[in-house]
């Protein structure tokens, strides 16, 4: 018995060996227990003391053991028992393609996680970048909750994230790309935008305002506005920096985002604040044990590119 | 060369329990977990991994982040599925082989509802013929699907959600949910479909191996009588402690001092079926025997039990 046998408490099947197996198959198909071992390139006593350990382990007798001339009998348990035998010996050979075509297998395309708060126009252009290099394929972009995005990377649902704010997991490795200040951002025709005037926060208290919609994303703009006393008269929440920036359109009411998230054209206006607000993180991560793999490796360049652009 | 099938070069050294340390390993997320499970120390689980992976040449477990559960490489990710099926195959193999030799003995679980199946069962085995006695047992459907994966009964008959692969199913009766009432409740006089809404003022006594769809199940904590047994909850209905709502098959026809009701809001159907280790070959036979009948039983009762598309 080779070392690592269970003991006899445990369940029998644990004690099964394919050798077992293969010593019955060779006993049916050879026919006698001098044929099979010659087959098996063993002596015989290895094969009958398979066959006894299996019938042992397996609780019943498998080979009838004629003493007349002419091949051996399964037993109806035999016989049984060399059906599934041949079932198990044909799934092991479909694991072993398997794990070799695995081997072979085309890198899939890149999977990217995104974070709810991100401004829109940092996730094109990196996009962009990815597609537009041509070397990676992209393969799905999916928009996660915050606390999603470290188990989607470690469950290699997601083979890189991109981040509105830092992740601190020991697993996952970050990169910074971007810093921007937010900015206020009302509609062009709001006198706000041609004021000279840097507004402060309590004047900002008095606007309508949009912000982040609870629950989603903790809102670090009233988060500030708590911080000096002041209560915002939020009219409306959005889920992400575009339609907050369409509802600033819409005239419901002013909104503070990363620059960034301001779609160019005319219709609105990003404004300085005078007050510094914390700055808007975006960042990306990826599983820290898969630093090494080539498409992991080209984002990460490809994002840092982007860094040095902006 | 011979004709019988032959052990891969690649597998020397693998046995089939180390794939079931490795499928332990993939479902319990980490070494010390698998070893609990498995009874084995933990340096033994670690060690028939690196064997494992030796024998395969490839790492199958991620150790890069040792501090949570652990991931599988896409290796690993691969073997799993034919892991899980091998162990199927080889306890499945066992179990057989112990059904032969047991001459006959047919080991059923059943959840508490199906087990007015059972006389038909047992009648539809007999007219197959061969000498064939039931060893049944009762437990939740969870436990009827633990059993059966683990080889420890021949067929297993309930309600099941998902179930994992390697278990077939049948579905033997779609069965709907029936309120239970004393025979002197208000409501019997009513002659019509009961909505929930008429429950909300009563108190409801949950049977917990049936648990309720969570639709209903939710906001009257403070007035749910919770019990496991189905006798003592038809005892309390009959008492006149409050109504039940169970499943139909849960309630036997001649139940005497309480009313079977209809709901008027529809619940969504228990599908009841017929399980069995999809690796066993005697009790596939035996699964379709047994829902041949109850497929007969259930035309003959027709009206009553509608069957799902």
């Amino acid at each position: 018995m080779s070392a690592g046998t269970p003991t006899e408490r445990r369940d029998p099947w644990l004690g099964i060996e394919l050798r077992h197996l293969a010593a019955l198959s060779a006993i049916e198909s050879e026919g006698t227990f001098s044929e099979a071992a010659l087959s098996l390139g063993y002596v015989q006593s290895a094969v009958s003391g398979q066959l006894a350990m299996l019938e042992r382990l397996i609780g019943t007798r498998l080979v009838e053991r004629s003493r007349g001339p002419g091949p051996q009998r399964l037993t109806a348990a035999g016989e049984l028992l060399l059906e599934h035998a041949r079932d198990i010996l044909g799934e092991l050979e479909a694991a072993r393609e398997g794990l070799a075509a695995a081997e072979t297998e085309e890198p899939h395309g890149l999977r990217v996680a995104l974070a709810p708060g991100l401004a829109d126009g940092i996730v094109a252009s990196l996009l962009t970048t990815i597609v537009s290099e041509g070397e990676l394929a992209l393969a799905g972009v999916q928009s996660l909750e915050a606390d999603g995005i470290g188990r989607a990377l470690e469950r290699r649902d997601a083979d890189v994230a991109v981040l509105d704010r830092p992740l601190v997991a020991d697993e996952i490795a970050t990169a910074e790309i971007t810093l921007q200040p937010p900015v206020l951002v009302v509609r062009a025709d709001s006198p706000l935008s041609r004021s000279r005037h840097r507004p402060t926060l309590e004047e900002l208290s008095r606007l309508p305002f949009v912000a982040w919609r609870e629950g989603r994303c903790p809102s670090r703009i009233e988060h500030e506005f708590a911080e000096r006393g002041l209560t915002v008269n939020v009219v409306a929440r959005a889920d992400s920096s575009d339609s907050a920036a369409s509802m600033v359109e819409s005239g419901l009411g002013a909104a503070v985002l990363p620059r960034s998230a301001v779609p160019p054209g005319a219709a609105l206006a990003a404004v300085e604040l005078s007050e510094a607000l914390p700055l808007r993180f975006t960042g990306i991560a990826w599983l820290r044990a898969r630093s090494g793999e080539h498409v992991i490796r080209r984002f990460v360049d490809l994002a840092c590119t982007l860094r040095e652009a902006s | 060369m011979s004709a019988y099938p032959s052990v891969p070069d690649l597998w020397l050294g693998v046995e089939p329990r180390h794939l079931a340390t490795f499928a332990a390993v993939a479902d319990a997320g980490s070494f010390r977990a698998a070893a609990t499970s498995l009874g084995y120390v933990q340096s033994a689980v670690s060690q028939q991994i690196a064997q494992l992976e030796r024998a395969l040449g490839t790492s199958l477990i991620d150790r890069g982040q040792s501090n949570r559960s652990l991931l599988l490489t896409p290796a690993g990710r691969t073997l799993l599925a034919h892991a899980r099926r091998i162990v199927d195959q080889v306890r499945a193999a066992c179990a057989d082989v112990a059904y032969l030799s047991a001459e006959g003995l047919i080991r059923v679980a059943f959840e508490p509802a199906a087990g007015g199946l059972v006389p038909g069962l047992a009648r539809s085995l007999a007219r197959a013929g061969g000498d064939v006695a039931l060893a049944v047992s009762e437990m939740s459907a969870p436990d009827v699907a633990r059993s059966v994966a683990a080889g420890e009964v021949d067929v297993g008959v309930g309600a099941f959600g998902d179930l994992r692969d390697g278990i077939s199913r049948h579905l033997i009766r779609n069965d709907r949910w029936v309120l239970v009432v004393p025979e002197d409740d208000a409501l019997v006089h009513e002659g019509r479909h009961i909505t929930h809404a008429e429950l909300d003022a009563g108190t409801l006594i949950e049977h917990r191996p049936h648990p309720l769809p969570a639709d209903l199940a939710s906001p009257r904590e403070d007035r749910t009588i919770s019990c496991d047994r189905l006798s003592i909850a038809l005892n309390l209905v009959r008492a006149g402690a409050g109504r039940a709502i169970l499943p139909s098959l849960a309630v036997p026809e001649s139940e005497s001092g309480v009313r079977v009701l209809e709901l008027a809001d529809r619940l969504p159907r228990r599908a009841v079926s017929i399980i069995w280790l999809t690796a066993r070959r005697l009790p596939g036979q035996l699964a379709q025997v047994a829902s041949g009948y109850l497929d007969d039983d259930e035309r003959r009762s027709a009206g009553e039990v509608t069957v799902a598309a």
